[in-house]
């Protein structure tokens, strides 16, 4: 029978105040039932919640919160599925309110009369109707509150209590795994970061190529754009990270050509060499744009029917000269100048049309050597700060949640300021440049230090790293150019740092009288194993920021020396970050367990290229 | 033939007066017997129940004296049977005999003291089986026969039987089949120590106590109707179901004492004892239904000639009264939370 036909019955025969307290008996009933399953429910989630706290102390568990979360979820599902399910029925609340009221079993037995019919017998209906009224009577005249009481289980309270205490202190006690946690999560926000860096390179690399189709470009953009979408999806794994970072790496060096910024220097001179040729001007293309070199070669070969013989003479020998300028970093172009020298002297000399076509010919072909070679020198420096990108964001990926180097605390007493440093102003490089006097190395040192205390958050300035490079690369290039001018084979960090592409737009071009060979000197046995990205140069918190080595942008210092110059930006002595590497190697001995065999030996090896002056 | 019944069917009575009627036969019987409360109300029950109670206590406690005074409170034929080894059938239920009547010879039944309201079989497993059986048979079915030829008891019918649990040498032990027909086993315990006092104060001294007549055999019989049409709820009901099947060891989840300790549970006359017992039992409380209370108060006379040992238990020296005990507080009456 449903609660319905015997709530009818029970007005009928008990009367509705019976059924009322009925029901209030019931909703107390259900409150009871509710609360004690409310009581295991929570007791489990407790348990489960300390269960999960426990397995992310084994395991670094990222989803430990979510599933703590789902946990709670599940139990209060289970307490409204279980509540709705004890819901109790008028018979359940009458058989209830008989043991709790001592009732001795009246109102269950009056429900179950109600719900059958009379009997016919007159002495069992007498008998019913007996049994009605004393529960009725009974009913009335109990005392609602003193039934079903709540109370609380004492098995899933203990449990429960049991379970929270644990789960306390779990709480409480420091969880090692956190600390992989949030090395993971720096990881992945480095590798985020990384990603985003190398996007955007690859988008200047596609960029800059944009109108000219190019394989190795396409392939170049297309690997990048694919380690990024690696470290995007899986950046949590450091050394996975770093293996992906390094495969491109090795990728990206196959790319690189070692003579890529003799290349680059080279390229520049000649085609403002070439443009000064072409045109006969000679402030023709002073940024030395390949481009612009082509286009004037273009020109030139418009002009080559409309010459007299003594100018298409005179462009043939400007020519010439370039083609033997550039024959020893940009040999393609310097052939097809040549041959386009030859040509128009050719052209010049006999004046037939067919000399005249042919030179034009060579110019159009000199021309296109010229654009190739300068898409070449897109591609290496799209290769460049590719490299660069991923250098730097496997640095960062590496270092992400870890203490930093300075960090230990290196005092800034021992540091060497740049005052130490030779001041480069009296060096005057030969010629008419001045790539010393563009550098303040005496004053350089004590911004040296800056770069080095702000990457140390520890609050104690790495005087020493900060010192050295300050001091060393301010004085030694700046001096020893000026003393020996023209003669010295070292000399090349004059060089090096006289021909640079300064920030302020500008164009140094450090020429000097001595032979080429001193700037190769440098370049190729100090510079070539240490890489800095030229566009971070004088960032502050760079290590490899060498302050004073900076000019005044915007002043073009051209030089009529013979001599090459290059754009060395990305590149930097490896005696003037020694000092960087040795405190690192130092940090990295004590910090961590090596040999002492192997200590001497790393020592040993930085005290032998140590400078002795 | 068959002789027919002179007791009238009752007239109805209201439960009121039931309970009245079953105060005053206690007070009646109280005021001979001391003490025994228990068994006063036990007896009454199987009394009320239209059924037979086995009394099972040492000599001298005052069985024979409890059948006595009920009978003289109640009004009812009253004879005893003493039950030895060569108590024959023809002895409880009676014989044939001859008699010249008009000058013929012919036979009569001449009525044994079976023929009773209220018979008292003392120590009724001194006797042989065949005359236990002949008694039991009585007890069963309210009649005997006698040469094919039936007699019907007179109503209320019923049998005490006693039986002592000392001195078993030479004794007849009745049968689980036959035990299965007593409504009640009830225990005469000893008197306490006030009581024995009392019962020093009451039989030694000058006084004569004499019981008045608290209920007629009609009285009886309604008082019997009136108890059946008690209403028992259907979770009592299986309450008192649960309570039987919990006495036998193949039962599901039996206790841990009748697994050990149990051959065989009661049958199902014993749910039957417990249920009606606790109707009974209910409206000498007033009820006017059954509660649990009732079929707990009534399990241990129903059940416990019902329940068998094994040898196990009775080499631990078990009883059944522990048994039933241990039955009651393991076996839920109802889940409320």
């Amino acid at each position: 029978m449903t609660d319905r036909i015997l709530a009818a019955s029970i007005v009928e025969h008990l009367g509705p105040d019976a059924l009322q307290r009925l029901r209030s008996l019931r909703r107390r009933l259900w409150l009871r039932r509710s609360l004690r399953v409310a009581v295991i429910a929570t007791a489990a989630m407790i348990g489960g919640i300390a269960l999960v706290q426990l397995a992310a102390r084994t395991v670094a568990l990222e989803v430990a919160p979510w599933l703590m979360a789902g946990v709670a979820g599940v139990a209060f599902v289970a307490w409204a599925i279980a509540s709705w399910r004890a819901r109790p029925s008028l018979t359940d609340a009458a058989r209830g309110a008989d043991a709790e009221l001592a009732l001795r079993e009246r109102l269950g037995t009056a429900l179950e009369l109600i719900a059958e019919p009379v009997p016919e017998d007159p002495l069992a209906a007498e008998m019913a109707e007996r049994q009605l009224a004393d529960a009725r009577t009974r009913l009335a005249s109990a005392d609602l509150r003193a039934a079903f009481r709540p109370h609380v289980a004492r098995r899933p309270s203990a449990a429960g209590a049991i379970a929270m205490a644990l789960l306390i202190v779990l709480i409480v006690w420091p969880n090692p795994q956190d600390e992989i946690l949030r090395d993971r999560q720096a990881a992945r926000d480095a590798s985020r970061q990384v990603a985003e860096r190398i996007e955007e390179v690859a988008r200047d690399a596609e960029k800059q190529g944009a109108d000219t189709p190019d394989p190795r470009r396409d392939a170049l953009v297309e690997q990048l754009r694919r380690l990024a979408r690696q470290l995007r999806e899986g950046g949590d794994d450091r050394q996975d990270v770093l293996a992906k970072i390094g495969a491109v790496q090795e990728e990206l060096s196959r790319l690189t050509d070692p003579q890529a910024a003799v290349k680059d220097a080279g390229l520049t001179q000649l085609a403002q060499q070439i443009s000064k040729a072409a045109t006969g001007k000679e402030d023709a293309n002073p940024e030395g744009d390949p481009d612009q070199a082509a286009k004037d070669l273009e020109a030139l070969k418009d002009q080559v029917k409309q010459m007299s013989s003594a100018q298409a003479a005179a462009r043939a020998e400007a020519l010439q000269r370039a083609a033997q300028g550039a024959a020893g970093t940009q040999p393609e172009v310097a052939q097809r100048l040549a041959e386009a020298a030859d040509a128009l002297d050719r052209a010049a000399r006999t004046g037939s049309p067919q000399d005249q076509q042919a030179a034009e010919d060579a110019l159009q072909r000199a021309a296109d050597a010229t654009r190739a070679a300068d898409q070449d020198r897109q591609l290496q420096r799209s290769v460049a700060r590719a490299q660069s990108a991923l250098q730097d964001g496997a640095r960062q990926v590496a270092r992400a949640g870890q203490p930093q180097p300075g960090s230990s605390g290196q005092p800034g007493s021992s540091g060497q300021p740049g005052g130490s440093g030779q001041p480069g102003g009296s060096g005057q490089p030969g010629g008419s440049g001045q790539p010393g006097a563009s550098g303040q190395p005496g004053a350089s040192g004590q911004p040296g230090g800056q770069p080095g205390s702000s990457g140390q958050p520890g609050g104690q300035p790495g005087g020493q790293p900060g010192g050295q490079p300050g001091g060393q690369p301010g004085g030694q290039p700046g001096g020893q150019p000026g003393s020996q001018p023209g003669t010295g084979g070292q000399l090349g960090g004059g060089g090096g740092t006289t021909v640079r592409r300064i920030p302020g737009g500008g164009v140094r071009i450090g020429s000097f009288d001595g032979p080429s060979q001193g700037n190769k000197g440098v370049t190729v046995t100090g510079l070539d194993d240490i890489f800095a990205p030229f566009d971070r140069i004088g960032e502050p918190g760079d290590p490899s920021y060498i302050a004073g080595q900076g000019g005044d942008g915007g002043q073009d210092q051209t030089g009529s020396g013979s001599g090459v110059g290059f754009d060395n930006d990305a590149l930097v002595p490896y005696r003037s970050v020694l000092g960087l590497f040795l405190d690192f190697a130092n940090f990295q001995l004590d910090r961590q367990q090596v040999p002492i065999t192997l200590k001497d030996l790393v020592r040993d090896y930085f005290s032998r290229l140590e400078p002795t002056e | 033939m068959t002789e027919q019944s002179t007791v009238t069917p009752p007239e109805p009575i209201a439960p009121e007066r039931f309970s009245e009627l079953a105060t005053a036969i206690e007070t009646e019987v109280g005021r001979f017997i001391v003490g025994q409360n228990q068994l006063v109300r036990q007896t009454l029950i199987s009394l009320l129940a239209g059924s037979h109670a086995l009394l099972e206590g040492v000599p001298g406690l005052g069985k024979t004296m409890l059948v006595r005074t009920i009978s003289e409170a109640l009004d009812l034929g009253f004879s005893r049977i003493q039950f030895t080894p060569d108590l024959m059938p023809a002895d409880i239920v009676g014989t044939n005999i001859i008699v010249e009547e008009g000058g013929e010879r012919r036979f009569r039944f001449q009525q044994g003291p079976i023929f009773s309201n209220l018979v008292l079989a003392d120590e009724i497993n001194r006797a042989t089986p065949k005359t236990q059986s002949a008694l039991l048979e009585a007890m069963q079915e309210h009649r005997v026969t006698v040469a094919k030829q039936q007699y019907t008891l007179s109503e209320p019918f019923f049998v005490l039987a006693t039986q002592n649990p000392l001195e078993m040498e030479g004794t007849y032990p009745l049968p689980e089949a036959q035990l299965d027909r007593f409504f009640f086993k009830v225990d005469v315990p000893f008197p306490t120590e006030a009581e024995l006092i009392e019962i020093m104060a009451r039989t030694t001294g000058a006084e004569r106590i004499t019981v008045h007549q608290a209920a007629t055999g009609a009285d009886i019989l309604a008082m019997q109707a009136l108890a059946r049409d008690v209403p028992i709820a259907s979770h009592v009901m299986a309450y008192a179901v649960r309570i039987l099947r919990a006495t036998h060891p193949d039962s599901e989840n039996p206790p841990d004492l009748v697994s050990r300790y149990v051959r065989y549970g009661g049958s199902p006359r014993g749910a039957q004892a417990m249920v009606l017992g606790a109707k009974i039992h209910a409206l000498l409380d007033g009820r006017f239904n059954v509660a649990f209370s009732d079929v707990q108060a009534v399990a241990a006379p129903a059940l416990r000639h019902r329940i068998i040992l094994n040898f196990e238990g009775e080499a631990e020296g078990i009883n059944s009264d522990s048994v039933v005990r241990a039955i009651i507080a393991e076996t839920p009456t109802e889940p409320v939370e």
